[in-house]
């Protein structure tokens, strides 16, 4: 019988974690970046920019994490 | 009272304390006015009551003698009919009080007149002494009632000393009274003497139609010649002889009357209080009727007598009636009673007719004997005379009794005729009646015949039809037999087909692939089980169907151990997010600390206590989802997904989501296992019922 497509919830929440660790990688290197850009044009090479924009990029991807995450779950929820 | 004597003095001190108040009590001032009027209202309602109940009285007592005016009030007033009634019996006692009251004043009155008179008598008695006139009227002494009369004078004097001396008008108006008596008494002798009169008359003239008819019959009889006899003329003589007995049977009843009526006269007239001169009228004619009355018994009598046969003829006919009937014997008897009769009156007239011709005959003989012997001379003529006398005398008898014999032979030989014919006629009618017997039981055994052939066809009809119609019982209770055989058959194939699946269900159909390729197809069963029960309608078979789910017969089941694998990847996940209990959007930290918090707990979290295992009341809402989730684990590993996916479904947070997939599958496993195992039951038992044990199954009737 050829596989059916069929709900796995228990994988979803290692797709979803995947998807944060990528994204925040991804968010973080570009926070990184352009806030190297940043530092680089506008504050005179200083630091601060860059761990700023790094911030930034892992705060959006804690946020898309925690938006996929809760997503996730919400169908699960019994609804008032 | 001494309350009323205190308020009265207290009303009168009150009074005298009063000016304005009377001087009398408020109490007697009442009294007194109530009296007063009382005395007046009384005498006003006293009238019309006494008005009303002598129309009342009225109106019953005429009703008592009009019909008419009863039935009018009985009908337009109720209970009329009792007062009526009751005024009535009322009345009728009053009446009869007075009766007896006036009896008992009548009574009183006549014994204080007695008295009187006794001691009248005792002083002598005075002939102007006043009598009633209701003294009783005495009959007048008449001479038949002179002896009788001192007697009774003596009787009566007996309680009286001395009668009294009637005064003129009295000794009148008895007279007056015996008169009237003596012509009643007269009139009343004279109606009878009228009565009898006219049937004397009638006897009489009864009578002399008597005699008449039997002086015709007389001539009729002596105008017979027996030479020339004809039955016309014997049943015509025979009927005027019965036309003359009915007569002289009148006659002699008429008589009878009228003597009775002669005897009743004479009785009264000997009873009569008329006068003698008045009676001897009556007993002239009385006189006189037993004079016509004898008259005419003795013409009849002497009527009779003349055409009566002498004794000696009568006797000769009895004896020749006894004679013939010895000759005769059973065919005397035979015949019917007027044919003997009229033969009896043949006998006798023919033997009238001989004796008249044998006087004739000898008569003559006599006077030609007389002739020859005076012409012969008188010598021993007596003698010659007697023995010729004698000569002829055997002579006629001789031909006498041969005509006679000759006369019994023909009618012995009439009399046998008679009786062959009536024999034959007999024969024939009682061949007619054995022949028309004969016919109808004839008939009637045909009848009967056909009857028990057809009531035999018919049961043997009803015999063979009951016969066929069991065996196409029997045939179609076969045909049904087989239907249910075969049908039994395909339900047994489902019962299998139902465990091969729910066996199937159990093991993996690659076990070498991981679970996601182990599905088990449920379609193709689910087909077989419609097939099988096709065309008949069993609610509890669709509803096992509709049990089914869809996505279960579309996609197919996971198996058991598939679902037990991934139980266990799916325990791992959820552990992972076991510390979440919230239904709701939560910080990732709480994942973050969830999956710290799961990699350092150990497993399981917490055990299972033995009550929870034997099913005993437990705080299920005690448990967090690690506790749910090493429960659930303890069941799957036990093989019971059903506990495993109730305790699977009670988790909360993102667990709930982790294991609804596992959950989803399971519960479409269960339904499907469930279905197989209410179908394959239910196959057993139609198969039970319908083949195995079929009469069980039947209703009795």
């Amino acid at each position: 019988m050829a596989p059916v497509t069929m709900p796995t919830p228990e994988l979803d929440f290692g797709k979803s974690a995947e998807n944060c660790v990528t994204d925040g990688l991804i968010k973080f290197g570009g926070g990184l970046a352009l806030g190297s850009v940043f530092s680089l044009l506008f504050f005179k090479r200083r630091r601060w920019p860059i761990i700023l924009g790094g911030g930034f990029g892992i705060g959006i991807a804690w946020a898309n994490c925690s938006k996929d995450f809760n997503r996730l779950t919400a169908s699960s929820r019994p609804k008032v | 009272m001494l309350r009323t004597t205190v308020k009265g003095s207290l009303g009168r001190l009150g009074r005298m304390c009063s000016p304005r108040r009377s001087a009398l009590p408020q109490k007697e001032i009442r009294a007194h006015q109530s009296t007063k009027s009382g005395g007046g209202g009384s005498g006003k309602i006293w009238v019309p009551i006494t008005a009303l109940t002598a129309a009342t009285v009225g109106t019953a007592i005429y009703a008592k003698y009009d019909p008419s005016f009863r039935r009018l009030l009985e009908d337009n007033v109720p209970y009329s009919d009792q007062v009526i009634s009751t005024t009535s019996s009322v009345i009728d006692t009053t009446t009869g009080l007075v009766d007896s009251a006036s009896g008992m004043i009548d009574s009183a009155k006549g014994f204080v007149s007695s008295t009187q008179e006794k001691v009248t008598n005792l002083f002598g008695g005075s002939e102007d002494k006043p009598k009633p006139l209701a003294a009783p009227v005495t009959p007048p002494p008449t001479p038949k009632v002179k002896e009788a009369a001192p007697v009774v004078k003596k009787e009566e004097a007996k309680p009286v000393t001395k009668p009294p001396t009637p005064s003129a008008d009295e000794s009148l108006l008895k007279k007056k009274l015996e008169r009237d008596a003596q012509n009643a008494a007269l009139s009343g002798l004279i109606k009878l003497q009228a009565s009898v009169d006219s049937a004397c008359g009638t006897a009489s003239a009864s009578t002399a139609n008597a005699v008449n008819q039997i002086k015709s019959l007389g001539q009729d009889f002596s105008t017979y010649s027996a030479d020339e006899p004809s039955e016309r003329l014997i049943a015509s003589l025979i009927s005027k002889n019965t036309e003359a007995e009915i007569v002289t049977k009148k006659a002699i009843q008429s008589a009878g009357e009228a003597k009775a009526k002669l005897d009743s006269l004479k009785t009264a007239v000997s009873n009569s209080t008329a006068t003698a001169e008045g009676l001897k009228s009556i007993q002239d004619s009385i006189a006189k009727a037993e004079k016509q009355l004898k008259d005419a018994e003795e013409s009849l009598f002497k009527a009779q007598e003349a055409i009566k046969p002498s004794d000696a003829l009568a006797s000769q006919i009895s004896t020749a009636y006894h004679k013939l009937k010895q000759e005769l014997g059973p065919n005397w008897d035979s015949t019917k009673k007027d044919d003997q009769d009229l033969f009896m009156l043949l006998i006798s007239l023919r033997m009238l007719h001989y004796k008249e011709q044998l006087s004739k005959q000898s008569k003559m003989d006599e006077r030609v004997l007389v002739d020859s012997l005076k012409a012969a001379g008188e010598e021993g003529l007596e003698e010659r005379v007697q023995e010729h006398l004698k000569g002829k005398e055997e002579e006629l008898r001789r031909q006498l009794n041969e005509e006679y014999h000759a006369q019994i032979i023909q009618v012995r030989d009439e009399a046998e005729r008679r009786a062959q014919a009536q024999l034959r006629q007999q024969a024939m009618i009682m061949t007619d009646d054995k022949n028309a017997a004969l016919l109808s039981q004839r008939s009637a055994f045909s009848r009967e015949l056909s009857d028990r052939i057809g009531h035999m066809v018919q049961q043997h009809t009803q015999q063979i039809g009951s016969a066929v119609d069991a065996l196409n019982k029997a045939d179609k209770n076969i045909k049904q037999r087989e239907e249910a055989v075969l049908h039994g058959a395909k339900l047994l194939a489902i019962s299998r087909s139902c465990d091969s699946l729910m066996r199937s269900l159990g093991i993996n159909p690659f076990p070498a692939k991981d679970w996601t390729h182990q599905r088990r197809n449920i379609d193709g069963h689910v087909r077989d089980v419609k097939k099988v029960f096709e065309g008949r309608k069993d609610e509890f078979v669709e509803a096992a169907l509709k049990m089914l789910p869809e996505k279960g017969i579309k996609n197919g089941v996971l198996t058991e151990p598939a679902l037990k694998a991934r139980f266990n990847d799916v325990e791992r996940v959820a552990r992972k997010v076991s510390m979440i209990h919230k239904d709701e959007d939560v910080p990732l930290t709480s994942y973050l600390l969830s999956y710290l918090r799961s990699t350092v707990l150990l497993q399981p979290h917490s055990s299972i206590k033995p009550s929870e295992i034997n099913n005993d009341p437990t705080d299920i809402a005690a448990l967090d989802n690690n506790a749910l989730l090493d429960r659930a684990k303890y069941f799957v590993d036990q093989g019971d997904l059903l506990q495993a996916a109730k305790y699977a479904n009670l988790l909360r947070g993102p667990s709930r989501y982790v294991v609804s997939g596992w959950l989803e599958e399971t519960t479409t496993l269960l339904e499907v296992k469930n279905a197989a195992q209410t179908l394959a039951a239910y196959a057993s038992l139609l198969v039970q019922k319908q083949v195995i044990q079929p009469e069980l199954s039947t209703p009795k009737a």
